[in-house]
């Protein structure tokens, strides 16, 4: 179980870009690809609306986890 | 149209609000450069996020993206989150540059790639092409000012007015205490162009009869414009022509990388990039739905960009709102323009007159300021065409240290000739596509071939060369605070 997580935990950052560079890809192309049909059109507001609070959340996740370090004290060296 | 006494009286209000913050940031000040550029890296999360927020922000938003929102519709509101994506950049590169930045005393971006290269002649170059591509980025501020002010009173003030105006408030607010009194007056402009832009939005929905008719009638009226291409300007290579460089402007334009080494420790960071998002994502919506609001309340506009000025003198919103929102546009143009002038300030004393004496970097750096904005003012009057071509070729021009800056964090074998090569050689190819060809910006091409060229050069140069003994390993310099931090 902890060999998994450990492993899970590594990976994080790949799985991270990678999540990351999907929904970019798929923000900038589902308008003009699925929603640029008549029938759809009117979701493209909405779709960026929920496009965006997608990325806050794919920031949010690796921000709320750094932590202070011992030697994270203000001023330059 | 707005009697141009009222705009006065609270300009000159706001002026001397923002002067006394100016001089209260001033009393922290120490003396040193590093206190004077950086606020002495003890700048907090708050602070900072709405200064970088404001920073980046600029009246582009409530004048460009609000006449792109107007002439071509929701695919503005695409171009601005994909731009807002690229702050997922500061996940990485964030606490790289702060960590580097505390353990070397590194000032600016530049000064921060030639330690690492081991060459102060890259330093001087991407100062010089900082400067370059950024100094043309102010004009626009200032003419969109004084777009915004001679728009709203019908002429009475006059260009040469509001640029004098907005260059009086620049100054005022950058040379008492550099980063400090820049740091405090733009956390609080921030807050003004938010609040404005809120309640203007607010009006504006109001006067059609609320959320559902102003949809109801967007969807009658305008529904070309609620999806993409829509009326014909968001044409996909539009669309990725302005996407692409502008998605790398966390990292590309030093006014706001340098915003990185200011702070006071993690948490301060994590905390300015929290107010980054939630600012950017509001104001975001607050553009384009102003620009649908223009679309419906003040239609058929010959020029998208007057879409603000028509929109506050159309009747829907209360005269004190619509002077706020001035004010919150000047706010976000001079916000932009003064952190500009100051890393300007800074690359010019720390970069290209290096080994001057800590009171001489200061000074170098005010007068550099004074400089800065008064170029912005003169070439915002003369209208100049060289300075509008940069100006649109500002994000694409400063694409090209981006290789480098990657280069710095995760390749040691990334050398000074290849980060030199590539920055000489894109910076040159874009100007010789723009100006020399004729290339337009809406061209995809633009921003592939100057991106391509720069990051091909770069690793081609840099396996053609050796990197020199005196580059700095800033991977293994940084590797343990990072896994303390739990920083990826």
């Amino acid at each position: 179980m902890s060999q998994h997580s450990t492993n899970t935990a590594s990976r994080a950052p790949q799985i991270w870009a990678l999540l990351m560079g999907v929904w970019i890809f798929l923000g900038g192309m589902v308008p003009y690809g699925l929603l640029s049909q008549s029938s759809l059109a009117q979701w493209t507001f909405a779709f960026w609306t929920l496009f965006g609070l997608g990325v806050i959340a794919l920031i949010l996740w690796p921000v709320l986890r750094w932590r202070s370090a011992a030697s994270d004290k203000g001023g330059a060296k | 149209m707005i009697a141009p006494l009222s705009i006065w009286s609270l300009l000159a209000v706001f002026a001397l609000l923002g002067l006394g913050l100016a001089l209260l940031a001033a009393r922290g000040n120490r003396g040193t450069a590093e206190d004077y550029y950086l606020g002495g890296r003890r700048i907090g999360g708050m602070v900072s996020g709405l200064s970088y927020a404001a920073t980046t922000y600029s009246a582009f938003m409530l004048v460009v993206l609000t006449g792109l929102t107007y002439r071509g519709g929701v695919g503005a509101l695409g171009f601005e989150l994909i731009y807002f994506a690229g702050l997922g950049l500061l996940v990485i590169f964030a606490p790289r540059f702060w960590l580097v930045g505390r353990k070397w005393g590194f000032v600016t971006p530049a000064e921060m790639l030639a330690r690492r290269y081991g060459s102060p002649a890259l330093g001087r170059l991407v100062a010089g092409v900082g400067l370059v591509f950024l100094l043309p980025y102010c004009t626009t501020q200032m003419a969109g000012v004084g777009l915004l002010l001679s728009g709203v009173t019908g002429a009475e003030i006059s260009l040469f007015q509001a640029v004098c105006a907005g260059a009086a408030l620049a100054v005022i607010w950058t040379l008492p205490a550099g980063l400090r009194s820049v740091a405090w007056t733009d956390a609080a402009l921030a807050a003004l162009m938010l609040i404005s832009g809120l309640l203007a939005v607010y009006f504006a929905i109001t006067a059609m009869g609320g959320v559902s008719d102003f949809v109801a009638q967007l969807g009658q009226e305008r529904a070309d414009w609620l999806s993409v291409p829509g009326p014909g300007l968001w044409s996909l290579p539009t669309f990725l022509a302005l996407s692409i460089p502008w998605f790398f402007f966390a990292l590309s334009n030093p006014q706001v990388a340098q915003r990185l080494f200011i702070l006071r420790d993690i948490r301060a960071m994590r905390a300015m990039i929290l107010w980054v998002l939630g600012f950017g994502l509001v104001f975001t919506f607050i553009a384009v739905i102003w620009g649908f609001a223009a679309l419906i309340l003040a239609p058929d506009l010959a020029q998208p960009a007057l879409a603000t000025p028509a929109l506050l003198t159309s009747g829907a919103i209360p005269t004190f709102v619509a002077i706020l929102l001035i004010l919150g546009i000047m706010s976000a143009a001079v916000t932009t323009l003064d952190s500009i002038a100051l890393t300007a300030g800074a690359m010019v004393a720390r970069d290209l007159a290096a080994e001057a004496r800590e009171g001489r970097q200061i000074l170098i750096g005010r007068i550099t300021v004074l400089v800065v904005i008064l170029f912005a003012a003169g070439f915002a009057l003369v209208n100049a065409k060289i300075v509008e071509q940069l100006a649109a070729l500002s994000a694409v021009g400063l694409l090209v240290t981006v290789p480098a800056i990657i280069g710095a964090f995760f390749w040691n074998r990334a050398t000074a000739f290849g980060a030199m090569a590539s920055i000489a050689l894109g910076a040159g190819l874009a100007v010789i596509l723009v100006i020399g060809q004729g290339m337009s910006v809406f061209n995809p091409m633009l921003a592939l071939s100057v991106g391509g060229a720069t990051a091909v050069s770069f690793i081609a140069a840099s396996l053609a060369s050796r990197p020199k003994d005196s580059a700095l390993d800033f991977k293994a310099a940084i590797a343990e605070d990072l896994a303390q931090m739990r920083i990826w």
